[in-house]
């Protein structure tokens, strides 16, 4: 097991237009946090906006303002080269190298401003011009993280896109840090991006945690979150020359609790915590500080806190959140904050003291839980103590290698549109059942067969036994939900609208609707990154089972929806598969 | 009291087709069982926004903290009382 150093950082958010700049504002504590622009929405909602226009942006970065690029990747661009110019000096081989990046909405803050003025053409199906296609063809998740990749253009061996809401970039570093550790990449730049939507900021107003005040992590009086925009990208490697830290460990859980809520014990952030010291060999009492997920709301710091409390006991070390200073950047979030991580670990700030290690949390919608552990270089751990199976190196961009003589298919099942089963015989708790959208009830009942067919589930549909990982893949997710919400927005101009559409359309909602129903707090990741995001979640799963995990559920689901349909045929695609397909593969 | 008792009724009616409670009709919910938790109809915090959303909608009433939400909506009957007590205002 190799070790994980990071040797290269690079952040944008509301207080800085690099990581330096942003550091500066840290230690000084300067708040990024202004009342939302009229140009994104009427609400007038504190957001952390990120000082740049597109336009300056683009300059920046010699990009031509003939090619509309999403301000999501604009942002990731520029923190991602940043990064790479830190670390390209340190770096004697690059060997392979892998682009892993998470965002929560991808391209939304081009396509909600066309999707405005031209709904009905664009839902007709009949072909769009070239302007619709400009404006929807950075949509889909993964396009932002290939228009990155291309702009890097640094021949990588290995890119994909995490969407797992606020946690994706902590997931993004995680899966780069395993895949250093386990030998198959040596270098790889990972983090997050998201630009401020007026989709996410109505949709978290529609839940009614959205301040309307400057937002303020663990105090008593804390009424909810504001939004903010940004990205932030660690460089990855095995090599420790020129280290700022090391990121010494890891871990991913699904609380099982809530779709929305936490849990007020704190169950799932104590599991995430806990695992990610011990898989870093190291002691509560080595941390030096905690940077928490900290939202503002008041069920996330509730939460959060008891968990802190349960891991450190009465030795509490100084803990905080940067929420209140750049607001909540959602998918972006543990990209930016690692960068702060790595940099206080450097000695680069003070505005944290001088820790030796930090614990960084991130938490998402559907129960998805991440914490990191930042080491000081030379800092004794052991470092991991996983059990590792011989198992064949997997080479991440694919699973045929894998699949001849490591691991088992034990099941597979597909759903179809219009093949539907009976859902009331197989999701039997009807109070989720009947939230559920068509795509989602699709998912978690080919999910649920897939289980039971490979012999999984006793007679009241429990587990058996733990799975190892649950872990999901698709394109444009629930795309039907996006478009309502977004009508929603426009139709009811920002006001009273049902968050249901919103909740459901988080790309991770089938992994989590499934991990609840089960009742099991594994592993859980959502891929979107088009067709190749089904190889990364199978890749993801050979990587479980290197690592020594029991069996893991795998599913692809992707809904037939005449918008992104249309989309792909005109950029000269293949039209993605109308199904929801879960696979049950087991080590042999 | 008539009132009162049209307006549960009329509440039933509401929130099944609101929360999409498929598999219960009107006299399946009683007007003083508990909405929300494991002894009741298991409601959650989303069901919460979804009546606010209805209260806004067909009574004009407001509530602007979800917190508030824990008491009006503890069964029917208590969603009634609040709904005859507000719409005077």
């Amino acid at each position: 097991m190799n070790r994980v150093y990071v040797i290269g950082a690079g952040a944008v958010c509301a207080i800085g237009g690099n990581l330096e700049e942003s550091l500066r504002s840290l230690e000084a504590g300067e708040s990024g946090l202004v009342p939302a622009p009229a140009s994104l929405t009427g609400t007038g909602l504190p957001v952390g906006l990120v000082k740049e226009s597109d336009a300056v942006l683009e300059a920046g970065l010699g990009i031509p303002s003939y090619r509309l690029i999403s301000r999501t990747a604009l942002l990731g661009m520029k923190a991602a080269r940043e990064a790479w110019k830190s670390a390209a000096p340190k770096i004697r081989r690059v060997g392979r190298i892998g682009l892993i990046s998470g965002t929560s909405v991808g391209g939304m803050d081009l396509s909600e401003k066309y999707w405005k003025g031209h709904r009905d053409e664009i839902r007709s199906g009949r072909p769009l011009g070239e302007a619709a296609l400009d404006y929807l063809r950075m949509h889909a998740c993964g396009e932002g993280t290939a228009a990155i990749a291309e702009y890097l253009g640094l021949g990588f061996d290995f890119v994909t896109t995490i969407s797992t809401a606020c946690s994706s970039a902590a997931n993004a570093i995680m899966l780069g840090a395993r895949l250093i550790a386990a030998g198959e990449l040596e270098t790889a730049i990972v983090g997050g991006a998201d630009a401020l939507t007026a989709f996410t900021i109505n949709g978290f107003n529609s839940l009614m945690i959205y301040s309307g005040k400057p937002c303020r992590p663990f105090a008593e009086e804390r009424d909810g979150l504001n939004l903010g925009e940004g990205a932030g990208y660690l460089v990855l490697s095995s090599s420790s020359e020129g280290a700022l830290c090391e990121v010494a460990g890891w871990a991913n859980v699904n609380e099982a609790f809530h779709q929305t809520a936490s849990s007020p014990e704190g169950d799932g952030p104590y599991s995430a915590m806990t695992k990610a010291l011990s898989l870093a060999g190291l002691d509560p009492s080595r941390v030096g500080y905690v940077n928490t997920h900290g939202t503002a709301t008041p069920g996330n710091d509730a939460s959060e806190y008891a968990a802190l409390r349960r891991v450190f006991g009465s030795k509490l070390p100084p803990f905080g959140s940067v929420k209140n200073l750049i607001g909540h950047t959602l998918g972006a979030s543990e990209g930016i904050e690692a960068c702060f991580c790595a940099a206080s670990i450097a000695g680069l700030t003070s505005a944290w003291g001088r820790p030796d290690c930090i614990l960084s949390n991130a938490f998402g919608f559907s129960g998805n839980q991440t914490s990191l552990v930042f080491l000081k270089c030379g800092e004794p751990s052991e470092a991991v103590t996983v059990d590792r199976k011989e198992i064949e190196p997997v080479p991440p961009a694919g699973f045929k290698r894998t699949s001849r003589g490591d691991y088992d298919l034990v099941a597979e099942v597909k759903i179809s549109e219009g093949e539907e089963p009976d859902y009331k015989a197989i999701i039997k708790n009807a109070n989720l059942r009947r939230r559920m959208s068509s795509l989602i009830k699709r998912g978690v009942a080919a999910g649920l067969e897939c289980l039971s067919s490979a012999g999984m589930l006793d007679s009241e549909g429990k587990l058996k036994e733990e799975l190892g990982g649950l872990i999901t893949a698709t394109g444009f997710g629930f795309l039907e939900d996006t478009l309502k919400f977004g009508d929603s927005i426009i139709d009811q101009q920002e006001k009273a609208l049902n968050p249901q559409p919103f909740m459901q359309s988080t790309f991770n909602t089938i992994g989590g609707q499934l991990a609840q129903l089960l009742g099991e707090r594994c592993y859980n990741m959502t891929y979107v990154h088009g067709r190749s995001g089904f190889g990364a979640a199978l890749a993801d799963a050979a990587l479980l089972m290197k690592e020594g995990s029991g069996p893991v559920l795998v599913g692809w689901f992707e809904e037939d929806n005449a918008v992104s349909d249309s989309v792909l045929r005109q950029l000269g695609r293949k039209v993605l598969p109308h199904e929801a397909r879960f696979m049950l593969l087991r080590a042999k | 009291m008539e009132e009162r008792n049209e307006l549960v009724q009329k509440l039933k009616g509401e929130l099944i087709d609101a929360l999409n409670l498929e598999e219960i009709d009107p006299e399946g919910i009683g007007t003083d069982e508990s909405l929300f938790g494991a002894e009741g109809l298991g409601l959650d915090s989303i069901d919460a926004l979804e009546i606010i959303l209805l209260l806004d909608r067909n009574y004009g009433i407001k509530i602007k903290n979800p917190a508030e939400g824990k008491e009006i909506f503890k069964t029917v009957g208590t969603i009634a009382d609040y709904i005859l007590a507000h719409k005077a205002e």
